[in-house]
């Protein structure tokens, strides 16, 4: 290592890397945050609209009950395992930024516990409802979500807000990936408004395990006038149309926020580096060549900025364990651990940050007239 | 071991061109102690950056070991100057915040810090191998520019005006280790204005507005 090794001028004058240094981190720290967040809120969204379609395909009708003809169209498919009948609702728990829809299943209590395995849930407390009982199992989140637990009432008549008709006393709480109520479909069907007689108005669809692919497209072919097919390609496709917005603006003003703090940064690191040209003078003097000069100084820059950057991301680790553990969890609203997507948005700062003091430093650095420098006359 | 033939360097252009050195050729053997003695303004510096390669002659050549500075890539002559040159700055410029040892030592390998801790010795700097320039008298910093010259062991040592800020005493004694570093075969070119310390040098030049007289 030839002297003065680099990372030393930061560490001898604490007092100018400092500040710095701390800029840099606080920055990564409040990007990679924000960043965690808003991808939380994207994961339960994905967790609670996606998810769910790994393991079935929803078929609805788009009249008063799927035509007994396509009932059977369905259950000769040899990539059917299962057809459950359902009815669907919604209630609504508040997110990280606004509320958002968590669905209740009205299966037939037969099936349930099927479908619980199928979609990834278990009973964690208490217990399913009972064919014909207005009763409900709610996910944990939901529960938290809503302040509310086994033995109380949800539905519309308590909250307007939810869809959920009517008024049902909460007999279990599930657990597992997805964030779903179970209901009992006897009871949603003597609730229910429109009349379909004999007819179902919607199946969940299990396909055989690995002919997922195999279902869909067989069931793309049902007549589209009759009945709507929801399945992972739809709801993938939704997720994204929507995600994409938030994606897009987050992008944005991210970039906006780390050019400008990573260009007043670069400026201020620029000054340092300014400042030491006599060093780099007398370097080049003594026989160290452009190259080398800009090699050390690019070393430099890099130090810093990556130093300030590990310790932005240990501190945003710190801070969203904090948020999960105290501010967010409490309510029921998961936080995703931070990953690759906090890493990415918050990379460009001490990227550009290194650029921009680079490109400055790195032109003198070629044009260097030692000697004038060391003699005074610059 | 270094040629200089018919070099001159001027400064500016037009009607501020200044021409610091003029025509100067000068042959220097192994071995040497060469003293450029001149009053201020004279041209000494400038002499030594040509010679060591800091600075191009406006025109001339100078060879060192037979080859042509400025027919060789900058990288080359960079080469040279870190391999074989050392250089004594009249403004020791020492980096103010690395310690003596580390100043020594600037853009050399760690593992020289031995050898400059031995020359910060026999400087009479023990004890401040660790003190910042700042914490360090003129005539410190002076000595500590003239170990970091040495610490690599050039084959030449330019040494411009090494004794301008100590005492008469260190002074001497300063020449009299760069007589013994030539003695063990070694070259220096030093520059001064003090004809007191012409009986060190095994060859004496006088400079005076870029003209270089006989050797004596
Ligand atoms: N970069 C420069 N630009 C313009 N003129 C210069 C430059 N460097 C030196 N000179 C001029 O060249 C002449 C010789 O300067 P030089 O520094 O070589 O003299 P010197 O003998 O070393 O003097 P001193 O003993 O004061 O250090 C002076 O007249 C000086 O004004
Ligand atoms: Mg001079």
């Amino acid at each position: 290592m030839i002297i003065p090794f680099p990372g030393l001028f930061y560490w001898r004058n604490r007092a100018k890397a400092v500040p710095l240094f701390l800029l840099v981190a606080s920055s990564v720290l409040v990007v990679g945050t924000v960043a965690t967040l808003t991808g939380s809120v994207l994961m339960s969204v994905y967790r609670a609209n996606v998810k769910p379609y790994e393991a079935y395909s929803l078929v609805v009708s788009k009249q008063a009950g799927i035509p007994k003809q396509i009932t059977n169209e369905i259950v000769a498919c040899e990539h059917v395992e299962e057809m459950v009948p359902v009815l669907d609702s919604k209630v609504k728990v508040k997110g990280l930024f606004g509320t958002e829809g968590r669905t209740i299943l009205a299966v037939p209590e037969d099936r349930a516990d099927f479908c619980l395995a199928r979609i990834g849930l278990r009973v964690k407390k208490g217990r399913l409802p009972y064919a014909g009982e207005d009763g409900i199992a709610i996910h944990e989140e939901i529960a938290t979500a809503k302040g509310i637990s086994i033995g109380d009432l949800v539905g519309r008549e308590v909250n307007p807000d939810d869809y959920l008709w009517g008024m049902f006393q909460v007999t279990g709480i599930l657990t597992g990936d997805v964030p779903y109520g179970i209901a009992s479909l006897e009871y949603f069907k003597a609730q229910w408004a429109l009349d379909t007689g004999e007819l179902d108005f919607a199946y969940l669809v299990f396909p055989r395990e690995g002919y997922r692919d195999e279902l869909n497209s067989y069931l793309a072919m049902l007549p589209g006038n009759q009945v709507l097919v929801r399945n992972l390609g739809t709801a993938e496709r939704q997720f994204r149309s929507e995600s994409q917005n938030m994606d897009l603006l987050l992008w944005l003003v991210n970039f906006l926020v780390v050019a400008i703090i990573s260009c007043a940064m670069g400026l201020l690191n620029t000054v340092h580096l300014l400042g030491r040209m006599k060093e780099y003078g007398l370097l080049a003097a003594i026989g160290l060549t452009p190259t080398q000069l800009v090699r050390r100084a690019f070393d430099e820059v890099l130090i810093l900025a990556f130093a300030g950057y590990v310790l932005g991301i240990v501190a945003s680790k710190g801070v969203l364990i904090y948020i999960a553990k105290w501010i967010l969890g409490p309510r029921g609203i998961p936080v995703s651990p931070m990953g690759l997507r906090a890493l990415m948005f918050s990379l460009p700062i001490p990227v550009m940050l290194s650029v921009f003091s680079f490109a400055t430093i790195g032109r003198h650095l070629l044009r260097l007239d030692f000697i004038s420098i060391m003699e005074g006359r610059d | 071991m270094i040629t200089a033939d018919n070099l001159s360097l001027s400064y500016g252009q037009g009607q501020t061109r200044c021409l610091a050195v003029n025509a100067v050729s000068i042959k220097v053997e192994r071995g040497e102690f060469v003293m450029i003695l001149g009053p201020s303004g004279s041209g000494k510096s400038s002499l030594l950056y040509l010679l060591s390669g800091l600075r191009s002659p406006s025109s001339g050549n100078v060879f060192y070991l037979g080859r042509d500075l400025s027919g060789m890539r900058a990288s080359e002559v960079a080469r040279i100057r870190y391999e074989c040159f050392g250089f004594i700055f009249q403004q020791h410029f020492l980096v103010p915040y690395l310690t003596a040892v580390e100043n020594v030592c600037m853009g050399r390998k760690d593992a020289l810090k031995y050898r400059a801790r031995v020359l910060l010795h026999q400087l009479h700097l023990a004890g401040k191998e660790k003190a910042l320039p700042s914490e360090l008298s003129y005539g410190q910093r002076q000595r500590v520019a003239v170990a970091r010259a040495l610490v690599h062991e050039p084959q030449v040592i330019f040494a411009d005006e090494p004794t301008a800020s100590v005492d008469s005493e260190l002074a001497a004694e300063i020449c009299d280790w760069l007589r013994q570093y030539c003695g063990a075969g070694h070259t220096c070119i030093m520059a001064t204005h003090d004809s007191q310390l012409a009986k060190y040098a095994s060859t004496v030049y006088s400079i005076r507005d870029g003209h270089l007289g006989s050797a004596t």
